[in-house]
C-alpha cells in the first residue's frame, strides 16, 4: 500500500484496539464531555473570589477539568470501533416529542476527530489563558461554557440539539472577546455576535426547511437525512447551511468577523475559536450537505470551490498588504478552511477524507498561526510589522513554533497538514480543477505573505526603536507547543504507533484509523478513482 | 559553515535533515512520497537559506527562497494531483504503463499534467525564471548552506525529472518541444545573465541553473528523439556539475571573506595571494563548462543550441588578503570529485550503470565539438580579459548594473499593475467588509432609535388611528372577505 | 375534590385581600416587613401546588362559564409560578408599598387565571381588565401621572375590545367560545366579522403593548416601581395572550382573516423590538424591547392557527412571562443606567445572574426559556411554510443577542462604580435570604425550562388540543 493509501478512507479496516481500552465505559460518554465543562463553569461562577484569592485554584481547576475531559475523550477515541459506519456512543432521550426533537447524540470518524481537536482546544486554551489576571473566575467559567457549547455542537445528531449548542456558544465567546480582548474589542465582539448570529439563523432556516420538507415530525438527523426530499429543498437548505458554515470557519465574504476577533482576543479565546469553534462550519457542510444531500452537493460543489479559492486567495493577499501582526495571523488563519471547503466542494471519497483529516488539521494550524502571532505581539509589546524585526535570536521559541505554524499552513509533511492538504487536492483536482488550481494559486500567495512575514519580523535586523522583547513564557510555550506537537504526532504516526514486530497499537489507535469509520458511509454515494489494470 | 556563523546544532540539524529529504526523493517512485520528502526538503532549504537570523539582507533575500519554489512546488502537487485524479494511482510503476489506456484519459490532461510537473521540477532545478531564490542568496546565505542547497537540489531535482519524463513523452510532441525550449532558453538566458554584473557567487548559481537546464534539456531530448537511451546523459552532467558549482561557492566565498567585497571590480591578485582558492574556482569553473559537454555530446550530438556560461575565468587583485587552511580542503575534493564525474559521463560504461540500458558510444567528433564549446568560451574570456580586464569588469558592471535596472523595473511593473492592485483589493475589501457590517449595525441601530421616537409620539391618537387603520387593512385584504 | 381545583384561585384572592386590607388599616406590624414577602411567596407557591396536583381534573364550573381543561392548567400554573417567583426576587425596598405590591402581582396574576379558565368572551374581558387594573395601581403608586396615561391607553384597549367582541357576538350570535367556533366554521368570513376580530385583536395587542402598539403601555412600564414595570411588561401582557391565544383558537375556521393581521405584528414587533433593544443602552427600557420582540415571536406563533404553533406560542408565553415579569424585578430601581448594574456581578453575583439570563432568555439565547419557546415557534412556522416570518424573527433574535450581550458586558465586565458615587438612582439590591433563593429559582426556571421541555411542551400541547385545535 503506498503512503497516499494509507490516509484513503474508503475501505476502513478493523484494527485491534489500544491497550486500555475497555477499561471505562460509560452509557454517557459524549454528555460527560459536554456537561462537565458545563456543570464546572457553573460551580466556578460561584466560588467566592474576593480579590482575587483563589484565582490560581480557579486556573487549576479549569485546567484539570480539560484534562479530565481530554482523559474521557481519549477513552472514547481507544474504544472506538474504527470499521463501524455507524454512529457510536449513541444518546438518544426523548426530549420535546410534541415537537420531534430528541436529545441524540452520537459520533462517527468525523466526529470523533472534531471532538479531538476540541479537547486539545481545551488543554491549550487554559494553558494560554495562565497570564489573565483579570476577572479571572468569569474568564476560566465562559471559557468552559463555550468549550462545552462546541462540544455539544459536535456530538449532536438532532438538529435541534445542533442548533441550540451551535448558539450557545456565540455568547460566552462574544463576553470573553469583550472582557478581556485587545482595543478594538467592543466591535470584534459585535461582528462575532452578528456573523455568528446571522450563521446561527441560517442554520436555524436551513434545519427547519428540512425538518419541515421531511414532515415536520422529528429533527432527528437520522430522520431528516433519510427523507425523500426536492431538489428544491434540497438547494435552499443546501444554501442555507453553506451560509451559516461560512459565517463560522470563516469563508469570504462572510468572514467580517475574523480579523477582529482573532486579533483581539486574548490567545486562550484564539485558540479555542480557531480550532473546533470555527471548524464546526466545515463539520456542519460536512453532515449536512455532503453527508445527507448528495444532489445539492453535486449541483453546489462549484460555489464551495470558488468560496474555497475566494478564502484563500483574499486571506493571502490580505495578509500581505497589512502590517499589523495580528491581522495578518487572522487573515491567514482563514486558509486551513478553504482547503478543508475544497475538499468538501470535491465531493470524492478522498477529498471529504481530506476534509476531516483538515478539520483536524487545519483548525490546528488555524489556531497555532493565529496564536503565534497573538503571543509574538504580546512579547514583543507592538503589533506593528513596521517596528517587528529579527525576533527569531531573542525569541527563538516563539520564533521555532512561528515556523511551524507557518510549515503547518502551507502543508509541510511530517506535519499533518500535509496529508489532509495532499489528500484534499488530489481529490479536488478530479471535479474541481479549475477551483483546485485557484486554491494552489491562493496558497502561493499566502506562501509569499509568510515568507514577508517571517523575513522580516523573525529573521530580519532588529529594529533599535522596537519596544522591548522577550521570549513566550511556559504557559506560552505549552499551549503552542501542544498545538505543534498534535500537528507533528498525527504528522508523524497518521495510523498510531505499533508495538513494534506487532499489529497492536502502543496507545494510540492512530487518528487516521479512527476518522475512517463513517467517512466510508458518508462518501458512499460518490465514485472512487480507480487504476485501470496495466496494459499488457 | 564558517565558524563565525551562529546556531551550529540548528544549521547541522538542518543539513541532515536535507540530506535525508534529498535521499527520500531519489528513492520515491510513489509521487505522494516524492511530494512529502519535496516540501519537506523545501522547507529545509528554506530554513538553510535564511539560517543568519538578525541580519537584515539575508532575512529580506530568503523571503524569494521560500515564495518563488513554494509556487513551483505548487506546480508539482497540483500536476501529481492532476494525474491522481485521471487515473487513480500515484504511483510511477503502475502509472506509467496506464498513462494512454485509463479510462478517459486525454492527450490534454497529459499536457497539463506535463507542464506542472516541469514547472515544479524546474523551480527547484532554479533553472530561469526560477533561479532568482538561488542567485539571490548565494551571498547571503551561509556559503555552506548554497552550496549544499544548489548541490542537493540540482541532483534530486533532476533524478525526478529523469523519472518524469515518460509522462511528459505521453503527452504529445508539441509539449516536448516547448519543454526543450524551456530548457534551452533557460540555459541561454541564465549563461547570459551570468556574464552581466560582477557578482561572483551569482554567476556561479546561474552558470550551475544554466548547466542544470541543459542537463534538463538533455533529458527531455533523450526522451523525445531517443527514448531512454541518453536521456541519462543530462542526469549524468548534473551529477558532475553538482559538486562543481558547490565547491565553487565555498572556494569563491573564501576569496569574497578574505579579499571583504562581493565585486570582481575590486578584487584582484588572487592568483598570487590566494593560490589554492583562485585553483579551486578555476577548477569547479572548468568542471562546470564541461560538465555539459559530455551529455551534448551524447544527446544532442549534431546541433549547436547552447553557449555555456563564460562568465568564470576571472583573475583577482587582492592586496591585503591571504589564504586560509581550509581552502585547500572541500572546494578541491568538491572540484575532483565534478570531473570525475565529467570523465565518467563521457563513458557509456557509466550511463548504463545509471540507467541499466545499454548505451553507444558518442562520436569522437560529437565529444570534441561540445568540448570545443566551452573551451572557445573560456578562451575568448581569457583573452576578453588579457587585453582590457578593467573594461571587461567594466562592461559586465554595467551590464549588471542594466540589468538589476530592468529587473527593478520589471519588479516594480509587476508590483504596481499586479501585486498592488490585488493585494489593494484585498486591502480595500479588508475594510469595506467591517465598514459594511458597521453601517449594517448602525442601521439596525438606526431603526431602533426610530422605534425609540416612536415611543415619544402623542401615543393615544396613534394608537387608536393604527388600530383601526390595521383591522380595516388586514379586514379588507383578507382572502375571501371581500368578494 | 372537584371544588379543590378552585382553591389555587381562592388562596390567590384571599392573600391579596387579607394583605391589601391588612396593609390598608395599618393591621401589618413594621416587622412584618421581613417575612411577609415570604409568606405570600409561600401561599402562591403552595397554590401552585395545588394547581398542579388538583388541576389535573377536567371539569366546568358556573354553568360551563369557567372551564378547567389542559390550557386553563398550563396558563393558571405559569401565573402562579410568574407571581410566586415575582415576589420572591423583587427588592421590596425599590416598592413603594409592601402591601399593595405583594397583593397586585396576586391579583394581576388571578386575572390570568380568570382568562385562562374562560369559557366565554366575557370572562376573558373580565380577566384581562383584572390583570391590568392591578398594573394601573402599581404605576400609579410611584407616577400617578403614568397611572392616568395607563388607564386611559387600557380604556382604547377595552373600547376597541368591546366594540370587537359586541360585533362578534352580534355576528355570531354567542358570546361562547365553542360556539363562535362552531358558527364560524360554517359561515364565510364577511366584513362585519373581519374587522371586528381585527379590531379586538387590536385592543390585545393594546394591552400587551407589542410594537407597533408598544407606543401605549411602554413608556408607562419604564417609569413604574421595578415590580410594577414587571406587571405592566410582563404580567399583563401574559394575559392579554392568554385571551388572545383563546380567542384565536376560537375564530381558527376564519384564520385567513387574522394569520395576516398577527403576522405582521409579528414581524414589527420581532424586528423592531430587536431594533429598539440594540439601540438603547439603559438595562430597562432594553428589557422591555427585548420583551417586546419576544412577543413578537407569541404572536407569530398564534399567526400559525394549527395545534404545535399556539401550544408553541403557550410554551414560549410562560418562559416570556417568567423572565418579563421578574426581570424588572431583579433589575432594581437601576434608575441610574447602564452605570446601576456596572460590576453587578461582582457585588450581587446571584442576581446579577437571574439577570443575565432574564436578558439573554428574553433575547431567545440558547440554551435557556426563550430559546425553546423561540424555536419552537419556529418549528411551526416552518410547518406552515411561513420562511418569510421566521426569517425576519431570527434576524430579530440576532439583533436581541447583540443587545443583550451589550447588558451582560456591563453586568459582568465593567467594574462596579464606587460606594461613594452610587446614589439612590443607582442604589444596589437589597441581598435578603428570600431575594436570592428567588433569584436561584428564576435560574433555575429559565435554565431549567428546556431540560424539562418535554412534560412543559407536552401539557401545552394538550392545552392547545383543549382549545379544540388540531
Amino acid at each position: 500500500m503506498t503512503p497516499l493509501l494509507t490516509f484513503t478512507m474508503a475501505t476502513p479496516t478493523p484494527a485491534p484496539p489500544a491497550p486500555g481500552a475497555g477499561l471505562f465505559t460509560s452509557p454517557f460518554l459524549l454528555s460527560l464531555l459536554i456537561w462537565v465543562p458545563a456543570i464546572v463553569a457553573v460551580a466556578l461562577a460561584f466560588i467566592p473570589n474576593h480579590r482575587g484569592r483563589y484565582d490560581v485554584l480557579i486556573k487549576q481547576i479549569a485546567f484539570f477539568t480539560n484534562l479530565g475531559t481530554l482523559f474521557i475523550f481519549f477513552i472514547a477515541y481507544s474504544q472506538f470501533e474504527n470499521f463501524l459506519p455507524t454512529m457510536q456512543y449513541e444518546e438518544k432521550v426523548s426530549w420535546l416529542p410534541a415537537i420531534g426533537v430528541t436529545y441524540h447524540l452520537g459520533i462517527d470518524g468525523p466526529g470523533l476527530v472534531m471532538l479531538l481537536l476540541s479537547g486539545i482546544a481545551g488543554v491549550a486554551s487554559v494553558l494560554a489563558s495562565l497570564g489573565v489576571r483579570e476577572r479571572v473566575r468569569a474568564y476560566f467559567a465562559l471559557l468552559l461554557l463555550a468549550q462545552a457549547s462546541v462540544n455539544g455542537a459536535i456530538a449532536s445528531r438532532d438538529m435541534f440539539v445542533l442548533l441550540l449548542f451551535w448558539g450557545a456558544s456565540i455568547v460566552p465567546i462574544a463576553l470573553l472577546v469583550i472582557g478581556w480582548g485587545g482595543p478594538r474589542r467592543i466591535s470584534a465582539a459585535w461582528r462575532l455576535v452578528g456573523y455568528w448570529g446571522l450563521g446561527t439563523g441560517a442554520l436555524a432556516v436551513g434545519a427547519l426547511a428540512l425538518y419541515a420538507a421531511a414532515g415536520g415530525t422529528s429533527f432527528d438527523m437520522d430522520t431528516l437525512f433519510k427523507a425523500t426530499i426536492s431538489p428544491r429543498v434540497q438547494l435552499g437548505v443546501s444554501v442555507a447551511m453553506i451560509i451559516a458554515a461560512a459565517t463560522r470557519l470563516p469563508l469570504f465574504p462572510l468572514h467580517g468577523w475574523a480579523r477582529d476577533v482573532l486579533a483581539e482576543s486574548p490567545p486562550g479565546v484564539v485558540v479555542v475559536v480557531a480550532t473546533a469553534a470555527s471548524r464546526l462550519g466545515a463539520f456542519l457542510l460536512l453532515r449536512t450537505i455532503i453527508g445527507a444531500e448528495p444532489a445539492a452537493a453535486h449541483l453546489l460543489s462549484p460555489l464551495l470551490a470558488a468560496l474555497a479559492a475566494l478564502t484563500v486567495g483574499y486571506a493571502g493577499l490580505a495578509a500581505l498588504r497589512t502590517i499589523d501582526i495580528r491581522h495578518a495571523g487572522a487573515y491567514l488563519a482563514m486558509v486551513p478552511g478553504g482547503l478543508t471547503v475544497l475538499g468538501l466542494a470535491a465531493v470524492s471519497p478522498l477529498g471529504i477524507a481530506g476534509s476531516v483529516l483538515g478539520l483536524f488539521t487545519g483548525g490546528l494550524a488555524a489556531a497555532l498561526i493565529a496564536g503565534a502571532c497573538v503571543t509574538l505581539s504580546d512579547r514583543a509589546q507592538t503589533r506593528s510589522m513596521a517596528l517587528l524585526g529579527g525576533l527569531a535570536p531573542r525569541m527563538p521559541n516563539v520564533a521555532w513554533l512561528f515556523t511551524i505554524a507557518a510549515l503547518a499552513l502551507l502543508g509541510v509533511p511530517i506535519l499533518a497538514s500535509f496529508a489532509s492538504e495532499v489528500m484534499t487536492f488530489f481529490g479536488a483536482f478530479k471535479t474541481q480543477p479549475i477551483g483546485a488550481f485557484a486554491v494552489a494559486a491562493g496558497l502561493a500567495v499566502c506562501a509569499v505573505a509568510l515568507a514577508v512575514m517571517l523575513g522580516r519580523v523573525l529573521f530580519g535586523a532588529p529594529n533599535p526603536d522596537a519596544p522591548g522583547v522577550s521570549d513566550a513564557s511556559l504557559g506560552e510555550s505549552w499551549y503552542l507547543g501542544l498545538l505543534a506537537g498534535a500537528l507533528l504526532w498525527v504528522g508523524l504516526f497518521p495510523g498510531g504507533p505499533k508495538i513494534p514486530g506487532t499489529e497492536v497499537p502502543l496507545f494510540d489507535p492512530g487518528l487516521i484509523n479512527q476518522m475512517s469509520a463513517g467517512i466510508s458511509d458518508i462518501s458512499s454515494p460518490y465514485v472512487l478513482p480507480t487504476p485501470a489494470p496495466a496494459a499488457q | 559553515m564558517g565558524r563565525s556563523e551562529p546556531g551550529a546544532a540548528r544549521f547541522h540539524a538542518a543539513v541532515t535533515a536535507l540530506l535525508f529529504a534529498a535521499s527520500g526523493m531519489l528513492m520515491s517512485w510513489d509521487l505522494a512520497e516524492l511530494l512529502g520528502f519535496w516540501f519537506i526538503g523545501g522547507a529545509l532549504t528554506y530554513l538553510l537559506l535564511s539560517h543568519r537570523w538578525g541580519v537584515a539582507e539575508p532575512a529580506a533575500r530568503a523571503r524569494v527562497a521560500l515564495a518563488l519554489p513554494f509556487l513551483s512546488d505548487v506546480c508539482l502537487l497540483s500536476g501529481i494531483a492532476w494525474l491522481y485524479a485521471r487515473y487513480g494511482t500515484q504511483s510511477l510503476d503502475s502509472l506509467l504503463p496506464i498513462l494512454h489506456t485509463n479510462p478517459g484519459w486525454t492527450t490534454r490532461s497529459l499536457v497539463v499534467a506535463s507542464v506542472l510537473l516541469f514547472v515544479g521540477v524546474a523551480g527547484r532545478l532554479a533553472l530561469w525564471p526560477f533561479s532568482s531564490w538561488a542567485t539571490q542568496t548565494a551571498v547571503t546565505a551561509p556559503p555552506a548552506a548554497s552550496a549544499i542547497v544548489q548541490g542537493v537540489w540540482s541532483v534530486a531535482g533532476i533524478v525526478v525529472l529523469y523519472r518524469l519524463t515518460p509522462i511528459f513523452v505521453a503527452s504529445n510532441q508539441r509539449t516536448m518541444q516547448a519543454l526543450l525550449a524551456a530548457c534551452g532558453v533557460a540555459a541561454v538566458v541564465a549563461a547570459v545573465l551570468g556574464i552581466l554584473g560582477n557578482e561572483p557567487r551569482r554567476a556561479i548559481a546561474l552558470a550551475g541553473s544554466a548547466v542544470v537546464a541543459i542537463g534538463a534539456g538533455v533529458v527531455i531530448d533523450g526522451a523525445y528523439h531517443h527514448p531512454a537511451t541518453f536521456g541519462i546523459a543530462g542526469v549524468a552532467a548534473v551529477l558532475a556539475v553538482a559538486p562543481a558549482r558547490a565547491g565553487a561557492l565555498l572556494a569563491i566565498t573564501t576569496i569574497a571573506n578574505a579579499m571583504r567585497t562581493d565585486d570582481l571590480a575590486d578584487m584582484g591578485d588572487a592568483w598570487r595571494r590566494m593560490r589554492a582558492s583562485s585553483g579551486a574556482v578555476l577548477a569547479c569553473a572548468l568542471v562546470i563548462g564541461l560538465a555539459a559537454s559530455g551529455a551534448l555530446a551524447d544527446g544532442v550530438s549534431s546541433r549547436s543550441k547552447i553557449g555555456i556560461a563564460l562568465g568564470e575565468g576571472r583573475a583577482f587583485d587582492p592586496d591585503r588578503v591571504r589564504e586560509p587552511q581550509e581552502a585547500r580542503g572541500w572546494p578541491y575534493w568538491l572540484a575532483v570529485a565534478g570531473a570525475a564525474f565529467v570523465v565518467a559521463s563521457l563513458i557509456t560504461g557509466w550511463l548504463s550503470f545509471l540507467d541499466g540500458t545499454k548505451h553507444p558510444a558518442p562520436s569522437l567528433t560529437a565529444v570534441a565539438l561540445w568540448v570545443a564549446v566551452p573551451l572557445i568560451g573560456f578562451a575568448a574570456c581569457a583573452a576578453t580579459y588579457l587585453r582590457n580586464k578593467d573594461g571587461a569588469l567594466g562592461a559586465s558592471a554595467v551590464g549588471g548594473a542594466w540589468l538589476a535596472r530592468g529587473t527593478s523595473l520589471l519588479f516594480a511593473g509587476v508590483d504596481r499593475f499586479l501585486v498592488a492592485p490585488t493585494t489593494d483589493i484585498a486591502r480595500r475589501l479588508g475594510d469595506w467588509i467591517p465598514a459594511g457590517d458597521g453601517a449594517l449595525g448602525r442601521f439596525a441601530t438606526t431603526t431602533g432609535q426610530l422605534a425609540l421616537g416612536a415611543a415619544r409620539v402623542p401615543a393615544l391618537p396613534l394608537v387608536i388611528v393604527l388600530a383601526i387603520a390595521l383591522a380595516v387593512v388586514f379586514a379588507l385584504v383578507a382572502p375571501g372577505v371581500v368578494r | 375534590m372537584r371544588y379543590a381545583v378552585l382553591v389555587p384561585e381562592a388562596l390567590v384572592v384571599a392573600a391579596a385581600m387579607v394583605v391589601m386590607v391588612a396593609g390598608r388599616f395599618g393591621l401589618l406590624p413594621v416587622a412584618s416587613r421581613r417575612f411577609l414577602p415570604l409568606a405570600v411567596a409561600a401561599i402562591v407557591v403552595l397554590a401552585l401546588g395545588v394547581e398542579l396536583w388538583a388541576g389535573a381534573t377536567l371539569t366546568t364550573y358556573f354553568g360551563g362559564a369557567v372551564v378547567q381543561d389542559r390550557f386553563a392548567l398550563f396558563a393558571k400554573a405559569a401565573a402562579l409560578a410568574i407571581a410566586a417567583v415575582a415576589l420572591a426576587t423583587a427588592d421590596w425596598d425599590a416598592e413603594d408599598s409592601l402591601h399593595l405590591g405583594l397583593a397586585m402581582p396576586l391579583l394581576a396574576a388571578f386575572g390570568v387565571m380568570v382568562a385562562a379558565s374562560a369559557a366565554d368572551m366575557v370572562g376573558l374581558w373580565a380577566g384581562l381588565e383584572l390583570s391590568a387594573a392591578a398594573a394601573v395601581v402599581m404605576v400609579a403608586l410611584r407616577r400617578p401621572d403614568l397611572g392616568l396615561r395607563l388607564l386611559v391607553v387600557g380604556g382604547i384597549a377595552t373600547s376597541l375590545m368591546l366594540v370587537g367582541l359586541a360585533f362578534l357576538y352580534a355576528s355570531t350570535g354567542n358570546a361562547d367560545l365553542n360556539a363562535i367556533r362552531d358558527v364560524l366554521a360554517n359561515r364565510p368570513p364577511t366584513v362585519a366579522t373581519a374587522i371586528p376580530l381585527l379590531l379586538l385583536l387590536g385592543g390585545l395587542a393594546v394591552r400587551a403593548g407589542i410594537a407597533p402598539f408598544h407606543v401605549g403601555p411602554l413608556p408607562v412600564g419604564l417609569g413604574a416601581s421595578p415590580l410594577g414595570a414587571g406587571l405592566v411588561i410582563g404580567l399583563v401582557t401574559v394575559a392579554a395572550a392568554t385571551v388572545g391565544l383563546k380567542l384565536v383558537a376560537a375564530v381558527a375556521p376564519i384564520s385567513a382573516v387574522y394569520s395576516p393581521y398577527a403576522a405582521a405584528v409579528a414581524a414589527v414587533a420581532m424586528v423592531g423590538g430587536g431594533a429598539a433593544a440594540l439601540a438603547v443602552r439603559s438595562p430597562r427600557p432594553r428589557m422591555a424591547y427585548l420583551a417586546v420582540a419576544q412577543l413578537g415571536w407569541v404572536a407569530a406563533g398564534l399567526a400559525t392557527h394549527f395545534r404545535s404553533g399556539i401550544a408553541a406560542s403557550l410554551f414560549l408565553l410562560a418562559a416570556f412571562g417568567v423572565a418579563a415579569t421578574c426581570g424588572p424585578a431583579l433589575l432594581g430601581r437601576a434608575e441610574a443606567g447602564e452605570t446601576a448594574i456596572a460590576g453587578l456581578g461582582v457585588v450581587r453575583p446571584v442576581r446579577a445572574a437571574g439577570l443575565a439570563l432574564a436578558f439573554l432568555s428574553l433575547a431567545g439565547a440558547p440554551p435557556l426559556a426563550g430559546f425553546f419557546g423561540e424555536l419552537a415557534v419556529a418549528a411551526a412556522l416552518a410547518q406552515s411554510g411561513n420562511f418569510v416570518l421566521l426569517g425576519l424573527g431570527l434576524l430579530g433574535s440576532i439583533l436581541c443577542a447583540a443587545a443583550a450581550v451589550g447588558t451582560l458586558r456591563v453586568l459582568y465586565i465593567q467594574s462596579p462604580i464606587e460606594e461613594a458615587r452610587r446614589g439612590a438612582a443607582a442604589a444596589l439590591p437589597a441581598v435578603t435570604a428570600l431575594s436570592t433563593a428567588g433569584a436561584v429559582l428564576f435560574c433555575v426556571l429559565i435554565a431549567g425550562y428546556g431540560v424539562l421541555g418535554y412534560p412543559i411542551l407536552g401539557l401545552a400541547d394538550q392545552g392547545a388540543e383543549a382549545l379544540g385545535l388540531r
